[in-house]
């Protein structure tokens, strides 16, 4: 597997560790979490198995491309219509979290419009790069800050402040029944892989997803569940903790270098996060660009010779997303991100069952 | 001739988009000297009506340069109201400057504020996003105010003496409890255990402040104090503060032993579903720091021995002490929950346990040398 794919998986765990998905794993502390989460988790190596396993016959084919050669337009336009659809919202939900946060904690004096226009600027930017481009600057930043997010995890395993009891208090829950929505919010950490659906086009060796893979993705998923789950609950303590609208803001808050630089962690948690959530949005929205390139011909639409696609598409982008940041509340977004893990697990198993039906036909 | 007005075109753009960066700043950010840093917060029952509150905010006045101020200088404000978030809107009134919490570090609370459910003021401080939750939380006597408005001798300009006694940043001492602000929270939400915070007070000329005494938190109930020892017992019990010295006496002898290790743990014994007896394993390591008479190192172990019953009277005391005043400082009902399944009347078998539960201490002291002399 090439180290892009675990970038984008790595990529889509960190972002997710701030947003909505600790909440909704939170909120259901006193039901069902744990066991659900260990569904999860084989349930994402899983379909991070199936998925590479169909790529793999395709090496240097992105999905587009794919389908085009072995279905027909009537298939595969709204299939491609709706993968659109579900990554340009999953970067939304992203954006939104994030300008959220960042009008709550970092800069609560500066108007939603200003926060969300520099993000979006940045953004837009990496959009419209070349699929390369963006796959390298996932390397950079990674490099750069992955081991910050590393001494920050490690920091918080030994912080004293971290009340094994309370964890034991919440492991004494897993006889409770499994969760749907806990389950598919889940899961979405480990739907980082599926970018590939676009970026399999610079990914020209065939890949292999054995055992060692496998192990990885599971260790990987494993260390970010528990991180997700079981840090803020020891951090703020059990009873309550679905309580509080954002886990991890309040658990980095709660941590403190006694003689570093800066006392404050959040500080430098938020900042390390938001990089690594601009990323996540960037992919996202790159995907969904290209997708959408792909579905409208876009390439033909010329106005006095230019080439107006980009132009036009960062336009809709732009504006639904300003108008939806906008609109809707906390209880909004928690709520949609909700509808929006659940219908998520469905779209993973529709895309992957296409895939096969397809690596079927090039093999006859 | 068109390629040549597109290239012109595209710089002014960015150009332009930079101009409305200094629309920007402009309405955001206030600059720091339209800004007022409060350094500690202090909450006291009202004087002149019967419900709500007396907030005082200890203000740090800014200065150009430390070598030109002896001292620092604080400005204080006070005011009455219904609620903790009202009063501080007032204030802002009383100001020509934006209060701005960011630096907050210190939340001094009433003794007498302690008794009935903290939880309703100090909602404010955990709901507010810009209050850090790494804010030190203390009680005080005889007022929050008085506390607040000490000026010790030996704090330093651009410094505040309050936060040094905490968090072990400066002083380290056994009888100073440290509790952060989330932590506070957590023990004030989470059953099977009270938070206990450090009881600030001063001298008769409020010209020192003193911190070696701390309080649990009641839910429910009256707070209860705790003693010098039972504080350091506590801390370096439950909280891993070591190196600090043990009194112990023996007929004649008395000495005071420099403890730098201190493990602990315990286990709660259930008999029948119902705990019965709590059993605590301790072990010490240290030197002898002070005695009356001369030591021998041969008689080591006899030290060891008559050591470890004192501090084993001296623990099973406290214990026994918070069980009678039915409170939990400990955290053993905490513990209680976390090591049995759950089912919906857990708690509150422990609940009716508690006031019956036997404790059983078993103490190792482990003298490792009777210092530089014998």
């Amino acid at each position: 597997m090439s180290r892009f794919v675990y970038y984008l998986i790595i990529s889509n765990m960190v972002a997710n560790i701030i947003a909505s998905v600790p909440r909704i794993l939170l909120g259901k502390s006193e039901g069902g979490a744990i066991l659900t989460m260990i569904m999860a988790l084989f349930f994402g190596v899983l379909i991070n198995w199936l998925l590479i396993r169909t790529f793999s016959s395709f090496p240097g084919k992105s999905l587009p491309q794919i389908l085009d050669l072995y279905v027909s337009k009537w298939v595969s336009l709204p299939a491609l219509f709706t993968l659109g659809v579900v990554w340009y919202t999953a970067g939304l939900q992203t954006l939104i979290s994030y300008v959220d946060l960042l009008l709550r904690f970092l800069t609560p004096e500066m108007s939603v419009y200003t926060i969300f226009a520099t993000f979006v600027l940045v953004i837009s930017f990496g959009m419209v790069m070349q699929s390369r481009n963006v796959l390298s600057t996932l390397e950079v930043v990674f490099v750069m800050l992955l081991p910050l997010a590393i001494y920050f995890l490690v920091k918080i395993y030994f912080n004293e402040q971290l009340n094994w009891d309370h964890v034991k208090v919440a492991v004494m829950y897993i006889d409770h029944p499994p969760n749907y929505t806990v389950f598919a919010a889940a899961s979405y950490l480990f739907v980082g892989a599926f970018d590939i659906i676009v970026f399999n086009s610079l990914l020209k060796k065939k890949m292999v997803f054995g055992f060692k893979q496998a192990a990885i993705v599971l260790l990987l998923g494993t260390f970010t569940l528990i991180t997700t789950y079981f840090v803020p609950i020891g951090i703020l303590g059990f009873d309550k903790i679905e309580d509080i609208i954002y886990p991890w803001i309040l658990t980095s808050d709660s941590v403190r270098m006694k003689f570093g630089v800066i006392e404050r962690v959040i500080f430098i948690f938020l900042l390390i996060f938001l990089a690594i959530a601009f990323l996540n949005i960037m992919i996202h929205w790159h995907v969904s660009f290209k997708l959408f390139k792909h579905i409208f011909q876009l390439d033909k639409l010329q106005s006095r010779k230019k080439n107006i696609a980009k132009s036009v598409i960062i336009v809709i982008f732009w504006a639904a997303a300003l108008f939806i940041t906008i609109q809707v509340t906390e209880y909004d977004l928690f709520l949609y991100s909700i509808y929006f893990f659940n219908i998520m697990p469905v779209i993973v198993i529709g895309l992957i069952g296409i895939l096969l039906v397809v690596k079927r036909r090039a093999k006859s | 001739m068109k390629r040549h007005i597109f290239s012109i075109l595209k710089p002014s753009v960015i150009v332009m988009l930079l101009f409305t960066l200094l629309l920007q700043t402009g309405c955001a950010f206030k600059d720091i000297d339209k800004r007022l840093f409060i350094s500690a917060i202090g909450i006291d029952p009202p004087e002149k009506s019967d419900e709500g509150y007396k907030v005082t905010l200890k203000v740090a006045l800014p200065f150009g340069a430390i070598k030109e101020s002896a001292k620092s200088s604080y400005a204080y404000l006070t005011e009455e109201g219904e609620s903790i978030g009202e009063i501080i809107r007032m204030l802002e009134t009383h100001v020509d400057k934006v209060l701005e919490f960011g630096h907050m570090k210190t939340i001094v609370i009433h003794q007498d504020l302690m008794a009935d459910n903290m939880d309703t003021f100090m909602d404010y401080f955990f709901r507010r996003g810009d209050i850090q939750l790494i804010a030190y939380v203390a009680g005080a006597n005889p007022s929050a105010e008085d506390i607040l408005r000490v000026e010790p001798q030996t704090e330093a300009p651009a410094s505040l003496s309050l936060f040094n006694f905490f968090g072990d940043t400066a002083t380290e001492s056994p009888y100073i409890v440290t509790t952060f602000l989330f932590q506070f929270r957590k023990d004030l939400i989470s059953d099977g255990i009270n938070p206990v915070l450090p009881l600030v007070e001063t001298t008769k000329e409020h010209d020192e402040l003193v911190v070696n005494n701390a309080i649990v938190v009641g839910k429910q109930q009256e707070p209860v104090e705790l003693s010098n020892m039972e504080t350091k017992y506590y801390n370096s019990l439950f909280k891993g503060s070591s190196g600090f010295s043990y009194k112990v006496e023996h007929g004649d002898d008395r000495l005071l032993l420099n403890i730098s290790r201190i493990d602990m743990d315990y286990e709660i014994l259930t008999k029948n579903d119902v705990p019965k007896v709590i059993e605590m394993n301790v072990k010490m390591s240290g030197i002898v720091g002070e005695s009356k008479h001369p030591l021998t190192l041969s008689k080591l172990d006899e030290y060891n021995q008559f050591s470890s019953e004192e501090v084993k009277r001296k623990i099973h005391s406290l214990l026994k002490n918070m069980q009678e005043k039915s409170v939990d400082p400990f955290g053993f009902g905490l513990r209680y929950r976390a090591t049995r399944q759950y089912h919906e009347d857990i708690y509150r078998t422990w609940e009716k346990a508690y006031p019956d539960i036997e404790f059983k201490v078993n103490v190792e002291v482990k003298l490792q040398s009777t210092g530089t002399i014998e």
